[in-house]
């Protein structure tokens, strides 16, 4: 991994030149800290000038190369020398050798996956590098799933995951900054980018928010997300994905990925709300097919956020606008229930948000079973048991439906659906207008990472990119989104 | 700035709802119909067609009841009020397709009852109007097998036939502004209760002229198709000739017709100009007829050509003894002469109608000998 300007591995190493520690002491520390730590093993090493102490995490560490190629060697050395440097250079056969300096640093080595290596007689202690957790095989994302188009997965290790970008993308400007987060959980992420693709002032700025993250625990990557997308609002500012491909394509448009150890989710950034609309299969399948599913998802979008409101709208206020026989079928279906008609949209909307929830939360098998259920309560029972009207019911179910063909926004959706709901029940139509003008200033009003969400539309200048309502051509399409047309004259 | 505009989209949601307010869709009567009819002292006197949505006790599912309400009031207004009287729901009236005027009604004039009509924002301008000479009572109670809802019955006849029935076809919006136009002359169709053996029946039968919002005479059904061609508002419909007295009818559809007007004065005569070109489809013959020669078409022609112009005159010659300005004359007048003032008291006195009828007549195809 490409070392960056920050990086805690460059400056451990640093500050191990510069001071140094007793060895004894280093190892009464580490017996100390690490009481009731059933996973560190400390092994006694007899050599020609004395004991040296190899200890390691037997649960983060790969046992046999520890045996193979730092132990081993160790034992069938006949002599190790007067230096610390024969042993580095002719005696251990691994990758990466570190010289601790600070306790602090040797337990963070010790607990990623490193050998320490305490000669006392030297007075020296290396860090030898032994990572072997168990990992997670490569599989198809379960979020993202495509028809056409690679099914590899990102998978919870960092250096996996960041393998399989290099592996799409080889680069020497593809950058991985190495950071660790997290006060108490030394978390280890990455900062991916392309140098000379991503803007500067994008970089520094992320980079800046990440390395003043005050935060003990990082335990997945969503505690980045919070760092880096808008406050108080429902919509995700801040994009992620489950596949090396899409990862790969947003850096390549000048993004910047961040990767987090410990979890399949990689972090993109900025994140525009027209990505809220693109899918893996739009690159990978024909253009125009593409397209219809593209423009499909982004009229779902206004039917799921804007039709109950709009339907609310229309049959508590505004029946001369329903065609005649419509309105009697209305008043016909709605005959004889006892609530009012905002009563009836915000229970069956409850209701499906109840069934999406027990769907998504029950193991697979109960889910689908709980699906059923629901169906069975809300599509018949309801009805007939004259609670909710079956037009109401149609309403909110394809507002329920049509949210799932945009996922990511999924709930800023329904919270925005409600919203414009309540706005239509006091006030019809012009309620109703009031809702969708502050859903359309909300969504303008949000930044991600210093750009507004909705860039580029509505934006001043005009740009190469062609891949907002339509995708343009693979071959065509401008390779960055910050690409702006310095060819129209404005 | 975030917080004050969202106080003035909550504050604007509670306090602006000066013209409407919530209402649930099941709990209105709907009115589709409304025949406006007076009283012998000349109060109004309304019958209502009502759709009113109610749960049935036998099943789960909802049903639509037609009513019929009656009232009577010192005007419109109040008797629209007391409507409501005889209603477990509000009555609503965004969904009224029909407004029939009585013969009565009209005769005591529409202009009583039409501010209400316009004022109401219930009352959208959509509505037809309509004329009956029929018993408004009787009205009403015509079952009708195709629709249900007189109102809404007489609103499709208006928007889908294209035939003479659409001629005189006059929503309120129309009759509103047409009203202070020219001579104020409206016509609006006519529809009649008709007894048939089996049930009765509604039937277009021509239409109403109204002046100055006061009933003045009925057009027939035959006189229609003359004054649409006239009009240039024909689209559709058919013409019979008897071919040179020989017994034999034959029938025309109308493909397509176009009358151009102009109009001249001389300060003395009003000249109105109609030049009508129509294009005829060939319909049927009662007896064979060689319609390969040229001489028998060009006949043919000519005696369509002559049996339209005849009734055009005859159409405008009557309705020119009665004084009625039915096709427009004063209104193309002050559009032609806007500065010009007339010193007579009808128009129609000094107007003279200048003919010219060209038809064009169609078979299936041109083609009379595929063997060349």
């Amino acid at each position: 991994m490409e070392e960056g300007k920050i990086n805690t591995s460059q400056q451990a190493q640093q500050n191990s030149t510069e001071q140094n520690i007793n060895a004894d002491d280093f190892l009464n520390y580490l017996r100390q800290r690490l009481t009731n730590s059933f996973d560190v093993s400390f092994r006694e090493i007899q050599t020609d000038k004395g004991i040296i102490y190899a200890v390691f995490d037997g649960i983060a560490t790969d046992k046999n190369y520890v045996s193979e190629f730092i132990i081993a060697p160790l034992m069938k050395c006949k002599s190790i020398g007067d230096d610390v440097e024969k042993i580095k250079k002719e005696v251990i056969s691994a990758n990466t050798i570190i010289d601790v300096a600070k306790k602090e640093d040797g337990i963070l080595f010790l607990l990623s996956g490193c050998v320490l290596l305490i000669l006392p007689f030297f007075n020296r202690i290396l860090s030898i590098e032994a990572k072997g957790y168990k990992n997670r095989n490569i599989s198809i994302p379960v979020t993202e799933a495509v028809i056409k188009g690679p099914r590899q997965g990102f998978v919870e290790d960092l250096a996996t995951n960041a393998s399989q970008i290099r592996r799409i993308i080889k680069n020497a400007d593809l950058k991985f900054e190495k950071l660790v987060i997290g006060n108490k959980s030394n978390t280890t992420i990455a900062m991916v980018y392309i140098n000379g693709l991503a803007p500067q002032k994008l970089i520094d700025q992320v980079r800046e928010n990440l390395t003043n993250f005050d935060l003990d625990f990082a335990l997945s990557s969503n505690y980045i997300e919070e760092r880096l997308k808008a406050k108080y609002t429902a919509f995700d500012t801040v994009g992620y994905t489950e596949k090396p491909d899409v990862a790969a394509s947003k850096i390549a448009e000048g993004r910047i990925a961040i990767l987090s150890d410990g979890t399949p989710f990689v972090i993109t950034v900025p994140y525009f709300f027209a990505e809220t609309f693109q899918a893996p299969d739009d690159y990978y399948m024909n253009i125009f097919f593409a397209n219809m599913a593209r423009w499909l998802r982004y009229f779902a979008f206004g039917l799921a956020t804007l039709m109950p409101g709009f339907y609310v709208a229309l049959v508590t206020y505004h029946f001369s606008l329903i065609p005649s026989v419509f309105t009697f079928r209305l008043a016909v279906s709605r005959a004889g229930i006892p609530f009012p008609t905002i009563i009836e949209v915000y229970m069956l909307y409850s209701f499906f948000m109840f069934v999406r929830e027990g769907s998504i939360r029950l193991p697979q098998p109960l889910g689908s079973s709980m699906s059923i259920v629901g169906a069975l309560i809300l599509g018949d029972a309801l009805v007939a048991s004259a609670l909710a009207s079956n037009v109401t019911l149609i309403v909110i179910a394809l507002s329920s439906i049509t949210s799932f063909l945009v996922p990511r926004n999924y709930g800023a959706l329904s919270i925005w659906a409600i919203i414009i709901i309540f706005f239509s029940s006091l006030l019809g139509l012009p309620g109703f207008y009031i809702g969708f003008i502050l859903l359309c200033s909300h969504i303008t009003g949000l930044k991600t990472c210093g750009y507004p969400f909705a860039y580029p539309l509505g934006t001043l200048k005009e740009f190469k990119f062609r891949d907002i309502v339509v995708r343009g051509r693979l071959d065509k399409m401008a390779t960055s989104v910050f690409a702006e047309n310095k060819k129209v004259k404005r | 700035m975030r917080k004050l505009l969202l106080g003035v989209c909550i504050a604007s949601s509670l306090l602006l709802t000066s013209c409407f307010s919530y209402k649930d869709v099941n709990r209105m009567a709907f009115v589709t119909a409304i025949v406006v009819d007076v009283t012998d002292d000349g109060k109004p006197n309304l019958y209502l067609e009502v759709f009113r949505p109610y749960r049935s006790e036998s099943d789960s599912s909802g049903k639509g009841q037609r009513l019929v309400y009656h009232s009577v009031g010192e005007d419109m207004y109040e008797a629209l009020r007391l409507v409501q009287l005889n209603s477990s729901q509000k009555v609503n009236f965004t969904q009224n397709k029909a407004i029939i005027f009585t013969k009565k009604a009209a005769e005591v004039g529409i202009d009583k009852f039409l501010d209400m009509l316009n004022r109401n924002q219930q009352f959208l301008l959509r509505q037809f109007l309509y004329f009956t000479d029929s018993d408004a009572s009787k009205f009403l109670d015509v079952k009708l097998n195709e629709e249900a809802y007189i109102g809404l019955y007489l609103s499709d006849v208006s928007i889908i036939r294209e035939d003479y029935a659409k001629v005189a076809t006059t929503r309120i919006d129309k009759y509103l502004n047409e009203r202070l136009l020219g001579n104020e002359v409206v016509i609006i169709p006519n529809v009649k209760v008709t007894e048939t053996h089996f049930d009765n029946k509604l039937s277009f039968s021509g239409a109403a002229v109204i002046q100055k919002d006061k009933f003045k005479d009925l057009i027939s059904i035959g006189e229609l198709r003359e004054y649409s061609i006239m009009m240039n508002i024909a689209r559709k419909g058919m013409v019979d000739v008897e071919y040179q007295d020989t017994g034999n009818i034959m029938g025309f559809e109308i493909l397509d017709s176009k009358a151009d007007t102009d109009l001249t004065y001389d300060g003395e005569t009003i000249r109105l100009s109609k030049k009508v070109k129509m294009k005829l489809s060939f319909g049927e013959t009662q007896k064979p007829f060689d319609l390969d020669s040229e001489a028998n078409r060009t006949k043919l022609k000519e005696n369509v050509e002559k049996k339209l112009s005849e009734e055009m005159y005859i159409l405008f010659n009557n309705w020119k003894e009665k004084g009625i300005d039915i096709f427009e004359v004063k209104r193309t007048f002050e559009r032609e002469y806007p500065t010009t003032k007339l010193d007579v008291d009808n128009i129609m006195d000094i107007t003279e109608l200048e003919l010219e009828v060209s038809i064009e007549i169609e078979g299936s195809t041109d083609v009379t000998d595929f063997v060349k």
